[in-house]
């Protein structure tokens, strides 16, 4: 699977919590299309093609999966420098995590977080969350062409 | 009569003998010293202290006495600023004293919170991959598991659940021991109203006779208290749920001159002899099997309660239903708008 190929990039660094999430995803069929990041920092090099993805062309995911707790650069962060570059901030970013506190939903929804997802402990509830967000974020929304999207600096190319 | 006082006042103060005593007067914070002098003698002197915003007269009858006298409103002005002097002492100690709680307080709280995040993030991952893997595991590969290894499965996937419900409750109640109270003026029929509707899908296809009195409107924080209506309603709904027809009543009584509210069924009931035990966290007078729940949803009530200066109780019998009664403070000023009750007994 290249990179343009990629319409999730799921960060997180629990690997039990990734193979969760994908039996969940391929049970609703959009497994093959994931993108895995272990940590923020990870996130960051796969969208602004650098480090291991330094020369390969940029390209939007339809959607980006984000934890809270992540080792070296959390899920704030991660979502800011998402906000921050015109390239990426239209992407949807659907924050799904353990933590329901207060302080990061406040801060998640202040960075324009398209949505903020608890991950239920029942698994019956969770593949139930998951296949509503493939469904949702992958056939249902519309996002803008890349065309469309302003202009900027060069994607590392 | 006397000549103006302030002709002789310049001779009195350096005639005194004594600046010395003067100008510590002065320094004392003493605003003004003046003699009052008729026909060259000195009858009085009058001193006019600010830091103690004080008159003093002192009356002399010689130049003699008035030394003594201005001595003495010396030492008297000592004593009084010293007093002063220990006082603000005192207010710098306890201020120092209230700082430093203030700031245990603060780290307790925060010390709360950051345990509480944990709890609620690291906690809840295991629980969700002990549910999660038994899940698949029961999904994917239960062809080659017997109907005991079947259920063994389920168990498991069922205590990570109930772990998970007890974490978040606990949580839940965590968060309302350090929220503010952020009070208004609330209808509490409003709050009824919306609780029910939220309860709805745990009493589908049942039949459950609804009254719901005139309930006043009162100030207090609304969410929490919504959250003991929720509570308490939910009870209700739980522990009637093996009557054919099942009463559920909010109003309003007073008892001991304070609005009261009450939530009554004609459910299981319980025991009065263990009303005490019902409010404590984990406290259950059913056993998991015949009624599920955490033992955390009166302990919140209770909580929210209390946080608004009220207090919660609640009669019932066995078999013959319960009632649960709450008041929210002398604070919390309600305007009666409810229909008059008398005090309740059991229906």
């Amino acid at each position: 699977m290249t990179h343009d190929e990629i319409e999730i990039l799921y960060v997180e660094d629990n690997a039990l919590d990734v193979e969760l999430t994908l039996v969940a995803l391929n049970r609703s069929r959009v497994a093959n299309k994931v993108h895995i990041a272990r940590d923020g920092e990870e996130a960051l090099q796969f969208l602004f093609c650098r480090g291991p993805h330094a020369g390969t062309p940029f390209h939007a995911p339809k959607l980006v999966l984000l934890d809270m707790k992540l080792p070296k650069v959390d899920g704030l962060e991660v979502l800011q420098a998402i906000r921050t570059d015109p390239r990426t901030a239209m992407i949807p970013v659907v924050v799904l995590t353990s933590s329901n506190e207060q302080r990061d939903m406040l801060e998640s929804y202040r960075l324009h977080v398209n949505s903020y997802i608890q991950k239920p402990v029942d698994f019956d509830t969770f593949q139930q969350v998951v296949q509503q967000l493939g469904m949702y974020w992958l056939v249902v929304n519309q996002t803008p062409l890349p065309a469309t999207l302003p202009a900027t600096s060069s994607g590392g190319d | 009569m006397p000549g103006p006082i302030m002709d002789h006042t310049p001779s009195f103060l350096h005639d005194l003998g004594q600046p010395g005593i003067v100008s510590a007067m002065i320094a004392l914070g003493a605003a003004k010293i003046l003699p009052a002098v008729s026909v060259g003698v000195l009858v009085a002197v009058l001193t006019i202290l600010i830091a103690a915003a004080v008159l003093f007269v002192a009356v002399a009858d010689s130049r003699r006495k008035a030394e003594t006298v201005i001595v003495e409103l010396t030492n008297q002005f000592n004593e009084r600023k010293r007093a002063a002097e220990q006082m603000s002492q005192r207010v710098a100690q306890l201020e120092v004293l209230v700082a430093e709680l203030t700031a245990q307080l603060e780290a307790a709280n925060k010390e709360s919170e950051a345990f509480s995040y944990t709890v609620g993030h690291d906690l809840r991952a295991p629980l969700r991959h002990i549910s999660g893997f038994s899940k698949i595991l029961r999904d994917t590969y239960s062809a080659s598991l017997d109907t005991t290894a079947q259920d063994y499965l389920r168990f498991v996937c069922d205590g990570a659940k109930n772990m998970g419900r007890l974490i978040d409750d606990l949580l839940a109640m965590g968060r309302i021991g350090r929220q503010e109270l952020v009070p208004r003026p609330t209808d509490l029929n409003l709050l009824v109203g919306g609780a029910v509707a939220n309860l709805q899908q745990e009493y589908e296809g049942r039949e459950i006779d609804w009254k719901i009195g005139e309930l006043p409107s009162i100030e207090c924080d609304s969410t929490l208290v919504k959250q003991v209506f929720a509570n308490l309603l939910s009870n209700a709904v739980k522990y009637t749920r093996l009557r054919e027809k099942a009463s559920i009543e909010v109003g309003r009584v007073t008892t001991d001159g304070a609005p009261t509210i009450f939530v009554r069924d004609n459910g299981t009931g319980f025991d009065q002899r263990y009303a005490h035990k019902l409010f404590g966290v984990f406290q259950r007078l059913h056993s998991a099997e015949e009624y599920e729940g955490t033992g955390i949803g009166l302990a919140t009530a209770q909580r929210i309660v209390l946080k608004h200066g009220g207090r919660i109780w609640a009669e019932a019998e066995v078999d013959k239903g319960a009632t649960f009664f709450f008041t929210l403070a002398a604070g919390c000023r309600g305007s009666a708008n409810g229909a008059k009750s008398t005090a309740a007994g059991e229906s």
